[in-house]
């Protein structure tokens, strides 16, 4: 998007692509088959789908949340204002549950297959979850990102990696 | 901070309070009904409109005043100061140059309509006052954030032609009723494309460095294309106006060249953005802003074809049609698709409330319904003003009106969803 001068801004950023590709494939899924249309969950492309929005959203939900949160928000609001990354939080609220509850329908998906109940859920939450992370991405990747990446300074850089692959490591 | 998403940081903490742009907006989707309501109910007007007073004329300063204008001035008043950050001077100021606006566009249309000298003065000098204290603010805000390069640029020159344009127009009024002008259609030709290209034309480009790097997700346009898609602009301008007014066709023609190689040079920089973005699916919208992009294009060649004297008098008015209908309100209605519910959205984040979704706030259906009816509206508008037929344009018309009613009603569901409807609150993590 922008060209970030900090490493740890644009691992996020990255994260944000890899987010919304698999975003943008899974709404395709749910715009291919109806909520009263359950695909088959061992269909190869569409198993690839599931595992990979799973993986993207349970990492998303823990690790790159949780380092917002406790590391950039913080600096955020110390820098600039509080009201933003308050407003970026609320979102986590929302989305976390939301993500959560769709990882563990895919995980049952993956052993039961879609029943027309499960897939209907999965559809609505799949489709709100595509939605406000979208949004939310937006805001991040148009405000807080490149507003980060001209208050911090350089020499915060490599702790806050670190930081972060601790956080992952762990 | 300059960079395309300070429109967002800060977004919430500066948002005004959202009766201003609102109302500016009503009054927008107001006047938006009530233009398409008046070619479906003139045709004959519409079709053979060679100026002077009437429904044709009144219809189009429905939608110069009343839908872009109104719209450019609450998107300026609730965007500028975010994306800035230089606040407002005065958020009163802009809640008295609404009182005068949007009554005196009314007055004024009702005036042009009726043929009536003094509603269309008194009107004409309401929305001159309202458009004065606009443009002090807007350009107070606008002079504090030049370091923020497109917008500077594009909006100052805007307000200058605004400041033109309303001095013409109110030169035509007055030459309505005491007759002193020896080239009146010339002066209305300069009118149009002063106050339609320049003011709301370079606005829209302006604001399409902000608003169309963030619907995409994309890398903004570099500075050095930004500046030559201006200059170009403008001189396109200054020359296609200077050779409207002096009869001088070949400058005229000149003139809609260097406006057809800046529109060029800014559609490659808009097609890049939306080719690299992040956001590949846009929805409706964006079919709207290509298809607002591809109207600018074809009416800078029917203005180059019609200086260049292949046109009778369906050349001018085809011009007038393809630049203010097709892309002006064309590419509007695409950008106030995505930022309606964008803004609402932002309005009702906060307070522990959970926001509605931006897909219950914009409903495909709901977008596609009104798209189909704008584009059958300009088809079918834009061929009987071509062959100088009343049926067509009064078929065109009521399109139109169908659609402009369905696009009040996805305004006013955003309304309802956001103000009206009580919310589910956040649950906290323990």
């Amino acid at each position: 998007m922008f060209a970030l001068r900090l490493g740890i801004l644009r691992s996020l950023h990255e994260e944000h692509v890899a987010m919304l590709a698999v975003l943008e494939r899974l709404e395709n899924l749910l715009a291919a088959n109806g909520p009263r249309n359950p695909p088959d969950a061992t269909e190869e492309s569409v198993a690839k789908l599931l595992a990979d929005v799973a993986a993207a959203l349970g990492d998303d939900v823990t690790h790159h949340y949780a380092f917002e949160e406790a590391r950039l928000f913080p600096r955020f609001a110390e820098l600039a204002d509080p009201g933003i990354p308050e407003m970026l939080r609320q979102e986590h609220e929302i989305i976390r549950p939301l993500a959560e509850r769709l990882v563990a329908i895919i995980a049952q998906a993956k052993t039961d297959g879609f029943t027309t109940a499960t897939w209907a859920e999965f559809h609505g939450t799949g489709g709100e979850v595509a939605e406000r992370e979208a949004f939310h991405i937006q805001k991040e990747e148009m405000g807080l990102l490149p507003a980060l990446d001209q208050m911090l300074e350089e020499d915060e850089d490599g702790p806050l990696q670190m930081a972060y692959v601790e956080m992952k490591g762990g | 901070m300059s960079f395309p998403g300070a429109v967002l940081m800060g977004a919430q903490a500066r948002l005004l309070d959202p009766t201003i742009p609102y109302r500016y907006f009503a009054a927008a989707l107001g006047f938006h009904i009530l233009l398409w309501a008046l070619i479906a109910a003139f045709p004959e007007d519409a079709a053979v409109f060679a100026g002077g007073s009437g429904p044709a004329l009144a219809a189009l300063h429905s939608l110069t005043l009343g839908v872009l204008t109104a719209t450019a001035m609450g998107a300026a008043f609730q965007m500028l100061p975010v994306a800035t950050g230089r606040p407002l001077r005065s958020t009163r100021a802009a809640r008295i140059a609404s009182w005068f606006f949007i009554p005196g566009t009314g007055l004024l249309i009702w005036g042009m309509a009726a043929g009536e000298h003094l509603p269309m003065a008194l009107g004409g000098f309401a929305v001159a006052l309202g458009l004065g204290i606009f443009l002090v603010l807007i350009s107070e805000i606008l002079w504090r954030a030049r370091g923020f390069e497109p917008l500077g640029r594009f909006g100052l020159t805007a307000l200058a032609a605004l400041l033109v344009g309303v001095a013409l127009g109110f030169v035509l009024i007055m030459d309505d009723d005491h007759g002193f002008l020896d080239q009146r259609a010339r002066t209305a030709a300069v009118h149009l494309i002063v106050a339609g290209f320049g003011f709301m034309g370079l606005l829209a480009l302006g604001f399409s460095h902000v608003l169309v790097p963030l619907f995409a997700l994309a890398q903004g346009v570099p500075a050095g294309e930004s500046r030559a898609t201006f200059a170009l602009s403008a001189l396109g301008l200054v020359a296609g106006a200077a050779g409207v007014y002096h009869g001088v066709w070949f400058l005229a023609a000149g003139g809609a060249f260097f406006g057809l190689l800046g529109a060029a040079l800014h559609l490659r920089g808009m097609a890049r953005c939306l080719a690299t973005g992040m956001r590949k699916n846009l929805g409706v919208s964006a079919l709207l802003l290509r298809a607002g992009w591809g109207f600018l294009v074809t009416s800078l060649i029917v203005g180059l074809v019609t200086a260049l004297g292949f046109f009778e008098m369906q050349g001018p008015r085809l011009f007038a049609f393809l630049a203010l209908f097709g892309w002006l309100l064309t590419f509007l209605l695409g950008v106030l698709q995505r930022i309606l519910p964008f803004l609402g959205s932002m309005n009702a984040t906060g307070a522990g409330t959970k926001p509605p979704r931006p897909s219950e706030l914009a409903p495909e259906g709901l977008l596609r319904a009104h798209a189909l009816l704008h584009a059958l509206a300009l088809v079918l508008v834009g061929t009987g003003i071509g062959m100088e037929a009343a049926l067509p344009v009064r078929l065109g018309g009521i399109a139109g009106l169908l659609g402009a009613v369905i696009y009040a009603g996805f305004a006013l569901r955003i309304w309802w969803l956001i103000h009206g409807r009580p919310h589910a609150t956040i649950k906290e993590r323990p």
